[in-house]
């Protein structure tokens, strides 16, 4: 993980983003590895299963959750546009949950889980800076 | 008054139907923004630095045409008044 010591929001943030591409990548691994989840909680994850299957969207978690971790994890500071792709990609994935969820009645107790991360994510694009991590 | 309040519901009506879509939306949003703000920030930064660079430049002129005129008037000095320089 690259130096961010004297800045403590700044170490925070690598922390979060740490946590953030964790839970997506392990999210994705989840839905590759149990078929059926979507069909499994009485159709909190249809809007999500209309699009694609458990297959599809563990793909994309999988590939966001690795692409933000590598970021994360490289040794050297990774360029201004890849580091705001890889913010974005787990935003995408987390918003796309909890507005999926946000969505049933009444919505489920993840809601307010997915909720939280995802706003913390966006904000997490919105501090992206050409300078710095 | 209602009515804007009925295009506000039905447009998170459709964001909550359609959750791939409006966090596409929110995150384009959101990276776009980012982008430009950190664009503008880079230009500015580029012009203060060249406006900085260009006062150091007028300085050091201004101040090499004045050591070159005391020099001009010291040497005028000395040539109108040969003994001074010279030691007793």
């Amino acid at each position: 993980m690259q130096e961010t010591a004297g800045n403590p929001l700044r170490s925070a943030l690598v922390k979060f983003y740490l946590i953030t591409a964790s839970i997506t990548f392990w999210l994705g691994l989840d839905l590759l590895l149990s078929p059926g989840l979507f069909r499994r909680f009485a159709g909190v994850y249809q809007v999500l299963a209309r699009l694609g299957n458990e297959r599809l969207w563990g793909c994309g978690f999988i590939v966001f959750g690795a692409f933000g971790l590598l970021n994360v994890l490289w040794l050297t500071r990774p360029p201004f546009p890849v580091r705001l792709l890889a913010r974005m990609g787990i935003a995408f994935c987390l918003l796309s949950l909890a507005l999926n969820n946000l969505g049933n009645v009444p919505p489920p107790a993840s809601s307010v889980t997915y909720s939280v991360l995802s706003c913390a994510a966006l904000w997490c694009v919105w501090r992206t800076k050409t300078s710095g991590r | 008054m209602v009515d804007e309040a009925n295009n506000w519901a039905g447009f998170l009506q459709w964001v909550l139907s359609n959750p791939e879509k409006g966090a596409l939306f929110l995150v384009l949003l959101a990276g776009a923004w980012t982008w430009i703000k950190e664009l503008r920030g880079k230009a500015k930064t580029d012009d203060a630095k060249e406006e900085f660079l260009d006062t150091l430049i007028r300085e050091n002129k201004d101040l090499r045409g004045e050591l070159r005129e005391e020099r001009r008037k010291s040497r005028r000095r000395q040539n109108d008044d040969p003994d001074s320089g010279r030691p007793p």
